[in-house]
Formats: structure tokens, sequence, C-alpha cells
């Protein structure tokens, strides 16, 4: 909108003769956008890489070989985004030893963009985790966590939305329930809202108010649950909803060789992704968005593997 | 010149509307994390000071163990198990005490919680983090009779080496037994104090009996630190496989 009356209060030839210019490259070229989206989830404090002895994860992981292989997609991809879907806390001494402070920091050195809060994130109580967040230079979102009455209330966002190369990018956290998994001291007076009714509000909101282009789920809730099938997981979630474009999951340490591609309440394809533990792997998406003149849905090709 | 501002005002118009963006293409993989990646130098750097300062921390000798303690179960018993209960209460005792000037009666924890052995050798800090990574507290239950019923009932029943304190002598024989606490025949219609840790006391393992006990009281204190406390106190580390459980078929 600033653009426009720019140009009306203008009026001199050279100046106009400057901005034609301009707009008309933008204009002739209808130019493909990409979007990477890189994620972890339950990296669990897993810093160095696995020693040469270890039984199954010998010489794996390692945050500086992380830092290394993003840094190499962000040279080929300027608009790319980093996400992480919780339990960043608890698994090495360095946890035990600096409480989170480590993790929090690299992860922002990685400048990673936004993170979901996962159960063993309350290790060390929720003043554990709130006391660290002066060492995290990155967004966390949960839409399911109500923290009012707690330390975290008004750190933590429902979602946040992200403009990449013009493409509206909303993202949007769900965490497990804690009663049960985490001691009550340490949760204190966080509460759990039912993750399919809060994810049918966002994405609504997401997709009608917002406009979002992609939305992005990042869960806590773990995969899928065998012997309890009709527990709410990310495959019952993406069955239950829809307009969301992927749910990044966490929790339940799934090592996914690809994403799962499944159909949504709207019979839509869409994609859910894991990427197993400790920094082992690093999961990458890449979207690709066309202009069209007219707002015929076109199909969206997806291919994994 | 008007002909072009018209033209010119219609193009940054139609820019200003949000162009029809669509979805057409979803690619998704998976990245190995592994040696063909180089490190990134100044993350590696970063990193060095911690690792260091946590090396220093972690690799600071405490004392000697003479031989492994591990959790090999051996009469519904291991030697790593009995020195965690053991050494559980021993710690925990005199903070209980101070508290409620009365004694701790026995300890029970779960051998899944003992997530390493400890070599013979020097013990190190990191010991105590390897056995105990979990941030678990100590709490004290006070039971019922009826609830330490239940509890040995569980103990005879999974046929698995909980770590069990010495104050208790456990004789099972097939599926019966008899229980002492403190050199004294079990009384169902007693109460006692038992040592265990939050995760438990909340039910982790299937402890049920460990629910709302008559009294509660959170120690302040985690199970590892219990532990660190005893490597620093003692120069020497053992246990061995003794009589607090006998099983005869």
């Amino acid at each position: 909108m600033k653009r426009r009356t720019f140009v009306k209060q203008l009026g001199g030839a050279a100046s106009l003769a400057m901005l034609g210019g301009a707009g008309l490259t933008a204009f002739t070229e209808k130019k493909q956008r990409h979007i990477t989206i890189l994620h972890t989830n339950d990296t669990h404090s897993h810093i160095d890489p696995f020693g040469p002895d270890h039984r199954r994860n010998a010489n794996k992981g390692g945050v500086a070989r992380r830092a290394a292989l993003i840094q190499q997609i962000r040279n080929e991809n300027p608009n790319t985004l980093l996400l992480d879907a919780g339990d960043i806390f608890q698994g090495t001494p360095y946890f035990n030893y600096y409480g989170g402070e480590l993790e929090f920091k690299l992860m922002s050195k990685l400048q990673y963009d936004v993170a979901t809060i996962g159960n063993h994130d309350f290790d060390n109580g929720i003043d554990g985790l709130y006391k660290q967040l002066p060492h995290a230079k990155f967004d966390f979102v949960s839409a399911n966590y109500d923290f009012t009455n707690t330390v975290m209330d008004t750190h933590v966002d429902p979602y946040k939305i992200l403009v990449r190369d013009g493409i509206k990018i909303g993202i949007f956290g769900l965490g497990i329930e804690l009663e049960g998994l985490v001691n009550k001291k340490h949760y204190k007076e966080t509460k759990y809202l039912d993750p399919i009714e809060i994810t049918q509000d966002i994405t609504r909101k997401l997709k009608e108010e917002e406009q979002c282009d992609l939305i992005v789920c990042l869960s806590h809730l773990g995969y899928y649950y065998r012997r309890t099938p009709d527990l709410i997981s990310d495959l019952n979630l993406a069955k239950a909803t829809k307009d969301i474009d992927i749910i990044i999951g966490g929790h339940t340490h799934t090592f996914l060789p690809k994403p799962t591609i499944v159909k949504n309440v709207a019979d839509q394809n869409m994609l859910v992704n894991q990427v197993g533990c400790y920094g082992l792997y690093l999961g990458r998406i890449d979207f690709y968005f066309d202009e069209f003149n007219n707002k015929t849905s076109k199909k969206t090709t997806i291919l994994v593997g | 010149m008007k002909k072009l501002l018209l033209y010119l005002l219609l193009l940054v118009g139609f820019a200003c509307s949000k162009p029809n963006q669509q979805l057409t293409k979803i690619t998704g993989k998976r990245l190995s994390i592994d040696t063909t990646l180089a490190s990134d130098a100044a993350i590696e750097e970063y990193i060095t000071p911690f690792r260091e300062e946590l090396q220093n921390v972690m690799k600071k000798p405490l004392c000697t163990a003479p031989v492994d303690l591990i959790k090999t179960e051996v009469n519904l018993q291991s030697t790593l198990g009995n020195l965690f209960a053991d050494l559980s209460y021993e710690m925990a005792n005199p903070v209980f005490q101070k508290l409620k000037n009365t004694n701790i009666d026995f300890c029970l924890m779960n051998s899944g919680g003992l997530r390493a052995n400890i070599s013979k050798g020097t013990v190190r800090t990191e010991n105590a983090f390897f056995v105990m990574p979990f941030e678990n507290e100590l709490v004290v239950t006070k039971l019922s009779g009826a609830k330490v019923k239940e509890l040995f009932d569980y103990f005879v029943d999974r046929r698995r080496a909980h770590p069990i304190s010495k104050q208790v002598e456990l004789n099972i024989s097939g599926d019966d037994y008899t229980a002492k606490i403190g050199g004294k025949p079990f009384d169902i219609n007693g109460t006692y104090y038992v040592l265990t840790n939050d995760y438990l006391q909340t039910g982790g393992s299937g402890m049920t009996f460990f629910a709302n006990p008559i009294e509660l009281t959170n120690l302040d204190y985690l199970a590892r630190d219990a532990m660190l406390d005893y490597l620093k106190k003692v120069d020497v580390l053992t246990a061995k496989i003794d009589n607090r459980v006998t099983v005869t078929p």
C-alpha cells in the first residue's frame, strides 16, 4: 500500500522511469519460489557425536556437523527455516551440568527459527526452562499448553508467522499431556488443552484470517501408539484435521526413512515426519510455489525418499 | 507521459494485491549427520571450553572399586542394586532424621533406573551420571503394613532384582515368602517409612503401592547427588550379594 501512495505523490519523469523499470522485471518473470524447511526433534542434549565404540550410533550425530550441513543448505537456498519439535533437554551430562544453557546457545548459533516444548524440557522444572530462555534467540510455540499462572506465561506463543520470499508460513506448536509423564511439581500450573480442538481453531485462523501459504505443525505428541491406537498422535491428528501441510513430530523417537504421506479429513495429502532422536539426522522438506493468475487450485506433486 | 503513468500505476497496484501463490511441489528426505560431514569450525570452537570444563568435572576421580559393580541378577539381587539401595538409605536417613526425628525403615528402587554398570578401577563423577542420568529426587513414604505387603507381593511376583536395602530380609520359597524389616518380623498392622524416588512414588515401574501414602516427605535431594556424595565419602566402593533376598524353589 505504501508503494502505491509513493507513486501517486511523485509524478516526476525521472523517478517514474526508475520505478517503472523495477516494476517491469517483477512482472515479466513469474518466478518459482522455494522454501526449505529443516528440522530436528528429541536431540536430548546430544552435542558431541557418539564415540566410535557406541553400540548403535557409533560416530553419528554432533551439533558442529549439523551446523555445517545447515550452512551448506542455506547457501543453496537462503529461504530456509530451521525448526525443532522438542525434547531439547536431558540425555547427556551437558544438560545435568549446564542446565540446558549450551543447548539453547548452540541452537541460537545455528539460527533455529522456532521450536516447541517437549516433556523433558520440564526436567529441571518450569523454572529451569524459564531460566534458560535468555540463551534462546529463537521462538517457542505451543498452542495447547496454557501457561497462565506460570513463569512461562507470555514467553510462548500459540503460533508464529514467518515470511520468506513473500511466502507466508504459519508455524504452531503442540505438546503432549504432561500428567503422568512429568511430575506436577515440575510443570506446575501448566494446563494441557485438547490438541485436535486447538488445531482446528489455529488452522482456521492461519488459513483464513492470516492467509498463510504454508502451515506447519511442530508436535511433541508422538508419531503413533500401536498399543493405544486411539491416543492422540501425529498420524491421528493428521487424519482428523485439515489445512496443515506438514506435521513435524517428536517424542516417540521414530526413525522415519522418509516422510509419511497422510490423507487429511478433507481428503488432501499432507506430510508427517520425524527424524528419530539425538541429532542423528536432519529432516529436509522443500516446498515449491508457482504464481498463477487465477485462483483455481493446482495439483501438488509430493516426492518423498 | 500520462499514458505511462497510468500503465505504471496499474502495474504497481497489481503488485500490491496478493499474488496467487500455489504449492505445486513438495519433496521430503532425511539427511544423515555422520563422518561424511566436516564439522563447522566456529561451532566446534564454541563448544570446546564447555566440553573441557565438563570433562574436568566428569573425569574427577572420587574413589576406587576393587570389583565390577553390575546389574547382573543373582537371587533377585545385583551388586549395583545393593550398592545403590544401601547408599541411598545411608545418605538419606540423616536428612530424614533431621526433618522427622525418626529413621527410615528401608529403601526400594527400580532395577530399570540403573542405566550403566560401574567397572572396577577408578570411579569418577561421570559414573554417577552414567548410572543415573535422570533427575529423580529421593522421597520417603509412610506406608501402612497393607501397602508394604503389596510392595513385597510386587517384588516376589515380578521376579526382578529391584534394588532393596539391607534392612530387609526377604525369604522367598516358591510363591510364598516371609519378611523381616530391621531384624523384626514384618507386621501387617504396623507402619513403615520407605525411601524411594519421585518417579516410582508417582507410579513408575508399576509400583502403585507408593501412591497416596499416609505421609510423603520430599528430601529435596537428587538420587544422583546422594550417590555423588557417597562416592566422595568413601575411598573404596564395593558391594556384594548377601542374604537380604533368598530364593528357594
